[in-house]
């Protein structure tokens, strides 16, 4: 076992004591992580603690862009305003999680008439975003011809009649979470994933000093005290609030589900806008290896442990797209990503028209002092919304540092590798290393350090995306990596065609060894890691996955079988005899 | 070309079973088939009813008699797959995976280690550097397992230099297997076994003991310990041992194999006639004739029956590739006559579906569910609906396909 991470302390503190830390923040997702890095970095002394894994909800299952917004031109020019400088700050601090997507918007009217008062529409929206695209270096966006349009994207319905392009920038939303959770832990923080607040502490005077905890793996529990709480749960956020006993308004979300579907490969070179059935729109977009589908929007009455995609939302995001792209059908759907915005309280409008803002909820409203609640935000303004949140804490706490997170690089962002120094230096083949650097930037240098120290280390371990085993076992002794799932939202290990069949079994039990557990123990990590898997996809199955599926369910069988942890025969099994 | 009194569709593992079996009984056997199935991805391992869910299948059983037994066994063996011991029930092999897990299987692939005889033994576990086996960590898996724990078996990994190039250590199983077919690649791993350090009982090799079953057999014979690989992943050497067997075993016993695509099996009178396609090979589009017919079509993994997902105002959902008097049916329910405009709705009814989906069949393997069941035509494998999918049960229904096929 390497690297150790040792749990808190269990003791719970005598009244009077000083507390165990400046600042408890609840909920490793974007805003959490962004906070406990801001406040480390302003010299505050942090404890997080996340249910889950990092990134888990909204911010690991977004579309995975810190766009500019321009959906919230017209209604909350605000948003738009400081989403698009937030991504310009997000961009210096982590230069190798970004990646361009230029987006094509085709027009389909029925006449040329029709179409030129769309385009000519959409060309004056796009000057208007234009003034803000500067702000994270986006390009003007362009008009263009039916004929410019299909020759960039051959793959379009026939008739476009034009189009116009805009420019935004996609992300891990996953690494961002980590390269945030390992910049405070750097700072100085205590970082606890898996583990789950079970009570908020409070004094006589109804004031908040602390938070009872239990960690889900090893099943220990404790407490930790502190002069503030920060509660940054996301949608889960009226939940964590319910756990020191406010009442059911006091941090109120209205939970939208959002899901994406993705497809085994890069369909097109652009992202494509089209319109759904209701008039949303949705888009197909290159990301990362795959494509992406998305988005829906709906009220969301589910667990929030447990978010899936249905059939029928996976449906209404193909018909929508099928209509500028036809080709779609033909595509081959190899998993889902659903994830719940918290998004703010407010009864009455649809989903699409509820805005975007966020907020933070001083609960000494509620009588519960020294909690604040984090409610609303997006992704592209998490820092943002971090840096308002540290603010009002620093100011509580009488430090008077500045916020530096707009300026200070992210873990792996400071320094820039060629992909082709990996290469020549760890025998990696071009694609293996160029996902390693994207995903750890200067940082792809430690893992290579890693091989060349234990040359076992290069194996591929996931075929698929590539990942090594030197980047799984880098993902445990650093990046908190605790089952196989968490391998997989850092490194995407067992997201690709064979949907981790190949890989599963292998990295659980890496992450097994490195974690103290029984190898058999690794087994029962991928065996949950496939059944979740498996579950996500079984909504988007077209013709070819099916067979896929159906071949991968006996070879599963073949290699894992029924409960791997113990390769027990039940009684009745007609082996059973033979077995003893 | 004659017409052949049986006709079989499908050459995995049930199709080729009721070949075996037909032409044991004296038909004149054609055999059509048209690429590879579920059979050629087998892990090796064989089994009746599915290792992890044994009890999830109503009816899993074969009502077998004795005969039946007999010539399961001698086309088992004809095919290169061993039992230990004939005797039922009790004489299973034991394998293991690359994954570390060790189970039972009523039998396996002749190239496999069978563990059962080395319980208490120790087995060095080749540390080949391959990308994709991980000896230090299989060895470490293994020791732990219940199996293993029970009764007291080792395993070690020992370093076995059998790389040539930094290449083959990414190439897939199958193609690194393929090697091994080569005589001086076979006599140097021979010889790297030989030279090893330690002492063991056995050596456990991953997928890799050649696409031809006699690569095993002449490293047996050079070699005094057991070895054997681990179960194949999907697309391993063992389905293409499989494949090689079967050809031989088709060959050896005079069934007329056509390679094309059956689009069509229709009765007529008190016959039947099939339709094939054109093919690659430059073949017309023909008919045969038959008095019987055994569709080995396979389930969903093979192609035997299609799933699609297509666009609105096409009735969509899972579908018999070929035209046939036959119908589908999933847990009991025949399908068709809609009910749903997008198809079946695979997150409510689970991926499994995609293994119980298939033609209605009665216990001998006759199309129910039609208006005009016709005798003559039998299903066997994973074609049939609500049928585990295991190579004996593909086996089993097979020989008894084809033996009901020719006697009535």
């Amino acid at each position: 076992m390497e690297d150790a991470f040792p749990a808190p302390a269990g003791g719970a503190q005598a009244a009077g004591d000083a507390p165990d830390v400046d600042v408890i923040v609840i909920g490793g997702g974007v805003n959490g992580t962004g906070v406990a890095r801001d406040a480390a970095l302003r010299g505050l002394k942090v404890a997080l603690f996340e249910r889950h894994d990092l990134a888990f909800g909204a911010s690991g299952n977004s579309s995975g862009m810190i766009h500019g917004g321009p959906r919230y031109l017209t209604t909350d020019p605000d948003v738009t305003y400081s989403s698009c400088l937030d991504s310009g700050h997000i961009q210096r601090i982590a230069p190798h999680l970004l990646f361009r997507i230029p987006f094509l918007v085709p027009v389909f009217a029925e006449t040329e008439l029709h179409a030129e008062a769309t385009l000519a529409t959409y060309d004056a929206f796009f000057d208007v975003y234009d003034r803000y695209q500067p702000l994270k270096r986006g390009k003007p966006h362009l008009r263009l011809t039916g004929d410019e349009m299909t020759a960039l994207e051959p793959g379009l319905a026939a008739g476009a009649r034009g189009g116009v392009t805009f420019d935004e920038w996609g992300i891990d939303g996953a690494r961002l979470c980590v390269a945030n959770a390992v910049d405070a832990i750097e700072h100085g923080s205590e970082v606890h994933v898996h583990t789950t607040v079970t009570e908020l502490l409070r004094r006589e005077d109804g004031s908040v000093h602390g938070v009872r905890f239990r960690q889900r793996i090893d099943g220990t529990s404790g407490t930790r005290t502190a002069r503030l709480v920060v509660n940054a749960t996301g949608a889960w956020a009226p939940i964590t609030a319910a756990l020191g006993g406010l009442p059911g308004d006091a941090a109120r979300v209205r939970p939208g589900k959002g899901v994406h579907v993705f497809l085994d490969r890069r369909l097109t070179n652009y992202a494509v806008m089209a319109n759904a059935i209701d008039g949303r729109q949705v888009f197909l977009m290159p990301w990362q290896n795959v494509s992406v589908l998305g988005t829906t929007d709906d009220d969301y009455y589910g667990d929030l442990d447990r978010v899936v995609a249905t059939g029928d939302e996976v449906r209404y995001l193909f018909e929508a797209v099928a209509r500028v792209f036809p080709s779609i059908w033909q595509a081959r759907a190899i998993g889902t990503w659903g994830g719940v915005r918290p998004t703010l309280y407010e009864w009455g409008p649809n989903e699409d028209a509820l805005s975007r803002e966020h907020g933070i909820v001083d609960h000494a409203a509620h009588g519960a002092d020294g909690l604040y609640s984090m409610l609303g935000g997006k992704l592209a303004s998490y820092r943002q919304f971090a840096e308002e949140m540290t603010d009002v804490v620093a100011k509580r706490l009488g430090v008077a540092a500045r916020c530096q997170t707009h300026v200070a690089p992210l873990p792996g962002g400071d320094e820039t590798v060629d992909p082709m120094q990996l290469v020549v230096a760890g025998g990696m083949e071009a694609v293996t290393a160029t996902r390693l650097e994207y995903r750890h930037g200067g940082r792809a240098l430690r893992v290579l350090e890693r091989m060349l120290k234990e040359p076992r280390e290069a194996a591929v371990v996931c075929p698929c995306e590539p990942v090594t085993e030197a980047e799984i076992r880098y993902t445990v002794a650093h990046e908190l990596a605790r089952t196989v799932d968490d391998v997989s939202r850092r490194t995407r290990l067992g997201l690709g065609v064979c949907g981790g069949a190949r890989c599963a079994a292998r990295c659980g039990r890496i992450v097994a060894e490195m974690t103290g557990r029984s190898p058999r123990d690794g087994l029962t990590l991928a065996h949950g890691f496939l059944a979740g898997a498996a579950r996500k996809r079984a909504a988007a199955v077209g013709p070819d996955q099916a067979r896929q599926e159906a071949l991968a369910l006996a070879s599963l069988r073949a290699e894992l079988g029924r409960a791997p942890s113990g390769a027990e025969p039940r009684q009745e099994d007609p082996d059973y005899e033979a077995w003893r | 070309m004659s017409k052949p009194a049986l006709v079989i569709v499908g050459a995995g593992m049930a199709g080729t079973a009721a070949a075996y079996a037909a032409v044991s009984a004296g038909a004149a056997v054609t055999l059509v088939y048209d690429r590879a199935g579920a059979t050629a991805l087998t892990s090796g391992a064989l089994d009746l009813e599915p290792w992890d869910a044994p009890l999830s299948f109503e009816h899993a059983k074969h009502e077998r008699d004795a005969g039946r037994d007999a010539e399961l066994t001698a086309f088992l063996a004809a095919l290169g797959f061993y039992r230990r011991g004939a005797a039922e029930p009790k004489s299973t092999c034991v394998v293991a995976t690359a994954s570390g897990v060790v189970r039972s299987a009523f039998g396996a692939d002749q190239a496999l280690l069978d563990l059962s005889p080395l319980a208490g033994k120790r087995i060095a576990v080749a540390d080949v550097e391959r990308d994709d086996w991980d000896a230090p960590l299989l060895a470490k898996t293994l020791a732990v397992s219940a199996w293993a724990e029970r009764t007291g078996t080792s395993f070690v990994p020992v370093a076995l230099g059998l790389l040539r190039s930094g290449h083959e250590r990414r190439i897939a199983p199958y193609d690194f297997a393929a090697l091994h077919d080569e005589e001086a690649r076979r006599r140097s791993l021979a010889e790297a076994i030989e030279a090893a350090p330690g002492v063991a009982d056995a050596w456990l090799f991953g997928p890799w003991l050649g696409l031809e079953p006699s690569t095993v057999t002449a490293l047996r014979a050079v070699v005094p310990l057991p070895l054997g690989e681990t179960l194949s992943p999907l697309g391993g050497p063992a389905g293409a041992r499989f494949e090689g067997a079967r050809d031989r075993l088709l060959q050896a016993h005079g069934v007329a194999v056509v390679h094309a695509r059956v689009t069509r099996v229709e009765a007529r009178g008190p016959r039947f006639a099939l339709a094939l396609d054109a093919d690659a090979g430059g073949a017309e589009a023909r008919e045969l004739e038959a008095a019987a017919v055994v569709l080995a079509t396979g389930g969903v993994g093979a192609g035997g029956v299609t799933f699609t997902w297509s666009r609105p105002g096409v009735v969509s959902g899972f579908e018999l590739p070929i035209s046939a008097p036959v119908a589908l049916a999933l847990d009991g329910e025949t399908l068709g006559g809609g009910g749903s405009l997008y198809g079946p709705s695979l997150e409510v009814l689970g991926l499994g579906a995609l293994e119980r989906v298939g033609i209605a069949c009665d216990r001998l393997g006759r199309p129910v569910g039609t208006n005009s069941p016709q005798s003559g035509l039998f299903v066997a494998g994973d074609a049939v609906a609500g049928r585990p999918r295991t190579m004996l049960e593909a086996a089993l229904a097979g020989l008894a396909a084809g033996n009901v096929a020719v006697r009535g």
